[in-house]
């Protein structure tokens, strides 16, 4: 009996290794709304009407409800020629199943963070996780370093070395309360804390309105109305 | 100046440009296409900035996606084929 089975089962991994890509793809597709809705911030309509974004993203480059990291650089920079190393983080951390794609599940528990309604704690773990360019655990003086010479380097604005540094000495001075060098979780809590307007691109206020900019989520919605 | 206040301000950390919805592909080497979509607003204040956008670039827009068409501009995507 036993072998049977084995041979059975045998028999089902080869067939699904040749069925690999179907299988261990993500799929597209809305999923459970209500689910995701009690999951995150999102009332169900406004998961629709991100849904209804979603799709239109997904769509710029191949159509098979996934979002690539090139339709992900064409809906922000509306090119698809640019690099960011910003862009780069920020894809990486929706990408919670780490496979090079978004579903619409990581797209919408994602920006649940950015909720104007969102804890204030999601917010700070999120941009801690973004500036943790090495994912470490701490915020290096280096990492710090190379994403202001980033974000120089974009706006073409031209500092001396002398002054990146000096900004990055003044910032270390007031977050690196411990003083050994880089920016650990709870110092950060306490700089933003402190300093509210750090977090002020983790909110996105387009959120709040969603359900009136993409009205026509109401002609697939799969939710009852109540 | 905190060093974290000038890094906040890369386009790439600011997600809104996501409900953002004019598109720049690049279409060719120097041919680029220019969608302007109307999110909300009013339509007649879009006329006259789509109107004003379209003439100021006459030199090097080849037609314009309502050229092509006749009419049907309610508040829909206007497009323009621009050579750089």
């Amino acid at each position: 009996m036993t072998q049977c089975v084995d041979g059975f089962k045998h028999v089902c991994n080869s067939l699904f290794r040749c069925f690999d890509l179907e299988i261990y793809k993500q799929s597209g597709g809305l999923g459970d709304p209500e689910l995701l809705a009690r999951e995150t911030v999102f009332s169900v309509s406004e998961i629709e009407a991100l849904y209804e974004l979603f799709k239109k993203i997904s769509s710029a480059v191949i159509d098979d409800g996934l979002i690539n990291k090139e339709e992900f650089q064409l809906a922000l920079f509306k090119t698809n020629k640019k690099e960011s190393l910003f862009a780069d983080r920020v894809f990486d951390l929706f990408d919670t199943k780490h496979n090079g794609i978004l579903g619409f599940e990581e797209f919408a528990r994602a920006l649940s963070v950015f909720h104007p309604n969102a804890p204030i704690d999601d917010k700070i773990d999120f941009s801690f996780q973004l500036y943790d360019l090495k994912q470490q655990g701490f915020i290096e003086r280096q990492e710090v370093k190379q994403m202001v010479v980033a974000t120089l380097a974009e706006s073409g604005m031209n500092l001396s070395d002398e002054v990146i540094e000096s900004i990055i000495d003044k910032t270390f001075e007031e977050a690196d309360t411990k003083h050994d060098g880089r920016i650990d979780k709870e110092e950060w809590r306490i700089l933003v804390l402190r300093h509210p307007s750090l977090l002020k691109n983790m909110t996105l206020q387009y959120l709040k309105d969603i359900t009136t900019t993409f009205p026509s989520f109401v002609f697939h919605s799969q939710v009852e109305d109540t | 100046m905190n060093a974290f206040e000038l890094i906040s301000t890369s386009k790439g950390l600011n997600l809104g440009l996501l409900f953002e919805k004019q598109m720049v592909l690049q279409v060719a080497p120097s041919l680029y296409m220019v969608e302007t979509r109307k999110s909300g607003g009013d339509t007649l204040e879009f006329h006259k900035f789509y109107k004003n956008l379209t003439t100021s670039l006459k030199d090097i827009v080849w037609k314009t996606i309502d050229e092509e068409k006749e009419g049907g501009t309610q508040g829909g995507i206007n497009g323009a084929v621009v050579a750089s």
